[in-house]
């Protein structure tokens, strides 16, 4: 398998740590009417933004683990990566869903939807995870070997 | 074809469910075990020409029938006397699981192991021979990873080879003797030895086992065996104390040198499974990732179903339609369309997301998080005076309350298990989905997730702030902790996933072609008839020819008991058909407001009213979560509980969706 060093944990539960976060306030400002379209279209669900905040911290911990030398911030890495990809399919489910209504039933509702409408927050934060993903990837077939 | 019986026995965990599946296919009927409403599910298979009856055990670690799933499993091999037992054994937790195979050798049981999770064994750094288990245990073992369908087909071959095998029993050195002497006596009488394995009997009377003292109180030779009993207990007291204590540690003897023996190779290693555990049961984490899920699981619920669910509404919408335009008797036609169709296309359109909740619900069972789910809320759990054991009945109430609270008899405490009872009702079960959906899609377009999501997390806070309240008032004591197992992860089994969402989304089915049915047809035929006779089918869609109708007369009657909360008659009437089943509330409305089956026309129709606002909406969904449960679950709580918690139950619920929803319509008026 791939081996992945701390140093690569490191860079990764920072980085996505920080994204969440910022996708979690992008979120939540959405909720209170502030519209920032920076990781796609924010839908202002003050519990997507819970989900947001929740990987955040998952990432966080992580990175706290991996500077004090933790094995266990391989974990962190890859359950963070999992929940991010989870959450981008949920959103590219949901995005199939309104398109059926759109495009096959013409769901009057729908009439000016376009598939952007859909490319939320956590859609784009989804996609970008694979690359937390790809390191990690093998841990559900060999134990992870740490280079430290 | 003659037809042969097995059964499936193993510890919970151990892949039952998926090798049952894998074995019988979609030839699987659930009932109860007679006398008891306990699952019971059988299935068949057929194989190089023999028929196969297979009957699934529960899920026990042992068979001393302490708890009923080990009453029904001991009762149905020492009973039933099936063929062939097929013991599941997980083999990463291989000593743990051969406990329950040395019961079942003890019973004198035609045991066939299947030796599942070999993949998990060997990625928790075991080495296991199958071989060198089957010489130390004396029967077939079959190596396998039942998720990956791997070792079926040789289970299968087994199990036929079975067949023409006489069971060996188990032997434990240093009881042999007394063991003997007791069987001895016990096989002097015919009858005993007809209906139950004399050596079995003979070991659980020196257990202390109530059962089989009962048995032998009935026997012709009953002082004969009593007194060699008395004997002999006598004796290995005096070597040993505690006799049943003693077994017990004669029996992990003998499964530590027969894993010794099975065991080649072992190493210790952290598994993908310890790994996430490290974060999903993180004492700070656990919690906001379980919440993020379950937004997750309704968030896929709701939106992802909807095409679905339109297409259905499409569909009864059309045929009640075309039905409707080809009966010339208005009476009929209405009842037609708007009594039958209407009704059961109002039910129907919710199948969609009752059956993508259920999958999203097995789909995490079956991956193993459910338990971790349990586990991370354990804590709570326990602040708020709940059993930890608790946490499963109430996870299980999302699904539905009826089986749930059967779930509490694991509970061994009566007070712990009456307050799980009682609170289970506020877990929302999807009955009340289609409530929310249509109410949350008329006044809270956009955020339907979220506010759906928030009457969950309404009832679950209930549930917790009821169950300290009760604990403190009623329930007085502390519960005690418990520490739970946590079954490895699995990767998911489709078959297994799609077989547990099945079985479940059909009983939503039955009840809707019974119950809610004819709930709904009821309602139409109030609707359409008054003191006056038969108003006409008009009256669905003309409000003063309704006001004519008993139903207006019924809402009129209970509408001053909601007039605070600032419901009208319609709502009142909705409310008083959901004490059958809380399907039938939209039902109802949809009949009330003539929009029929359509769950977007309901929403539009509720909206447009003018009866509700967001806020009278919110309480309204409130109300409709915590007040009295269905009907079933009443009955459920009354069988498990008796008739006083059952009164009990359907009073505080009414008080409190009563407060809940006043306290909603007041703070939502001064915001």
């Amino acid at each position: 398998m791939r081996r992945i060093n701390l140093g690569q944990v490191k860079w990764l539960t920072g980085i996505f740590g920080l994204l969440y976060l910022i996708g979690g306030a992008i979120e939540v400002l959405a909720y209170f009417g502030k519209e920032i379209k920076v990781l796609g279209v924010p839908t202002g669900d003050l519990f997507a933004a819970f989900a947001l905040f929740t990987i955040s911290a998952v990432y966080l911990t992580g990175l706290k683990r991996a500077i004090e030398g933790d094995l266990r911030s391989v974990s962190h890495l890859y359950v963070g990566a999992v929940l991010s990809i989870g959450l981008g399919a949920l959103a590219v489910l949901v995005m199939g869903a309104d398109a059926i209504e759109a495009y096959l039933l013409h769901n009057e509702d729908f009439a000016k939807w376009t598939p952007l409408d859909d490319v939320t927050t956590y859609l784009v934060l989804g996609v970008l995870s694979i690359i937390a993903y790809l390191p990690v990837k093998d841990v559900s077939k060999n134990p992870v070997k740490v280079k430290a | 074809m003659s037809e042969v019986v097995i059964a499936l026995i193993g510890n919970p965990n151990a892949g039952k469910t998926t090798l049952f599946n894998a074995l019988t296919g979609l030839r699987q009927h659930v009932g109860n075990w007679p006398g008891v409403t306990v699952e019971k599910k059988e299935g068949e298979f057929e194989y190089k020409g023999t028929k196969f009856r297979v009957v699934d055990l529960p899920g026990v670690y042992g068979l001393t029938a302490y708890s009923i799933d080990e009453k029904i499993a001991r009762d149905f091999i020492v009973k039933e006397k099936p063929r062939v037992v097929v013991d599941i054994v997980d083999a990463s937790n291989l000593e743990r699981n051969l406990y329950l195979t040395l019961q079942l050798l003890e019973i004198g049981a035609n045991v066939v192991v299947a030796l599942n999770k070999m993949d998990l064994a060997e990625e928790k750094g075991y080495k296991i021979d199958p071989k060198r288990l089957k010489g130390a245990l004396g029967v077939p073992v079959v190596p396998m990873v039942a998720s990956e369908g791997k070792g079926i087909e040789e289970l299968k071959a087994k199990i036929v080879e079975a067949l023409k095998r006489k069971s060996r029993p188990v032997e434990y050195p240093n009881f042999e003797a007394h063991i003997e002497r007791l069987t001895r006596v016990i096989e002097r009488d015919d009858e005993l030895v007809r209906r139950y394995n004399p050596r079995w009997l003979a070991i659980k009377l020196l257990e202390g086992d109530d059962e089989a003292k009962g048995i032998v109180e009935k026997s012709r030779l009953r002082d004969d065996i009593l007194r060699e009993l008395i004997e002999v207990s006598g004796e290995l007291h005096k070597k040993y104390g505690d006799v049943e204590l003693a077994l017990a540690d004669e029996r992990y003897s003998l499964i530590g040198g027969i894993a010794k023996k099975a065991i080649v190779k072992t190493e210790e290693r952290i598994t993908f499974s310890d790994m996430l555990d490290e974060v999903f049961t993180h004492k700070y984490l656990g919690i906001p990732i379980f919440i993020s899920l379950m937004w997750a699981v309704f968030k896929f619920t709701f939106d992802v179903s909807a095409p679905f669910s339109d297409i259905i509404d499409w569909f009864f919408g059309w045929l009640g339609n075309e039905v409707g335009a080809h009966v010339a008797n208005d009476a009929l036609a209405s009842l037609l369309r708007d009594g039958i169709i209407g009704g059961l296309g109002s039910v129907l359109v919710f199948l969609p997301p009752i059956a993508f909740l259920f999958l999203a619900f097995s789909w995490l069972e079956d991956s193993g998080y459910m338990a971790r789910a349990a586990f991370v809320m354990d804590r709570v759990m326990h602040h708020v005076g709940l059993h930890g054991k608790s946490v499963i009945p109430m996870i299980m109430g999302f699904g539905c309350n009826v089986p749930a609270i059967m779930a509490t008899r694991t509970l061994e405490d009566e007070k712990d298990r009456i307050l799980t009872i009682l609170v289970n009702p506020l877990m929302s079960c999807p009955a009340r989905l289609p409530i929310y959906a249509v109410f949350a899609g008329a006044f809270f377009a956009g955020k339907e997730g979220a506010v759906i999501t928030s009457m969950y997390l309404l009832g679950i806070a209930l549930a917790l702030i009821l169950a300290w309240l009760f604990r403190k008032l009623i329930f007085k004591g502390e519960p005690s902790y418990f520490v739970m197992e946590l079954p490895p992860y699995n990767r998911p089994n489709w078959g297994a996933i799609l077989g547990n969402t099945w079985t479940r989304t059909e009983k939503f089915l039955r009840k809707a072609g019974t119950v809610i049915f004819a709930g709904v047809v009821v309602v139409w035929l109030l609707s359409v008839t008054g003191p006056s006779g038969y108003l006409g089918s008009e009256a669905l869609e003309n409000g003063e020819l309704l006001a004519k109708s008993w139903v207006a007369a019924l809402g009129h009657a209970l509408q001053p008991l909601f007039s605070p909360m600032g419901w009208d008659w319609k709502a009142a009437v909705a409310l008083f058909f959901g004490f059958i089943a809380k399907e039938i509330v939209v039902g109802t409305l949809g009949v009330l407001y003539g929009v029929g089956d359509n769950e977007q026309a309901v929403s539009h129709a509720i909206a447009a009213s003018g009866a509700f606002n967001s806020v009278t909406a919110y309480a309204f969904m409130a109300f409709s979560l915590i007040y009295v449960p269905c009907l079933a679950t009443i009955a459920v709580i009354k069988q498990e509980a008796g008739w006083k918690w059952a009164l009990f139950a359907v009073a505080y619920e009414l008080a409190l969706a009563y407060i809940v929803a006043l306290i909603i319509v007041a703070v939502g008026g001064v915001l």
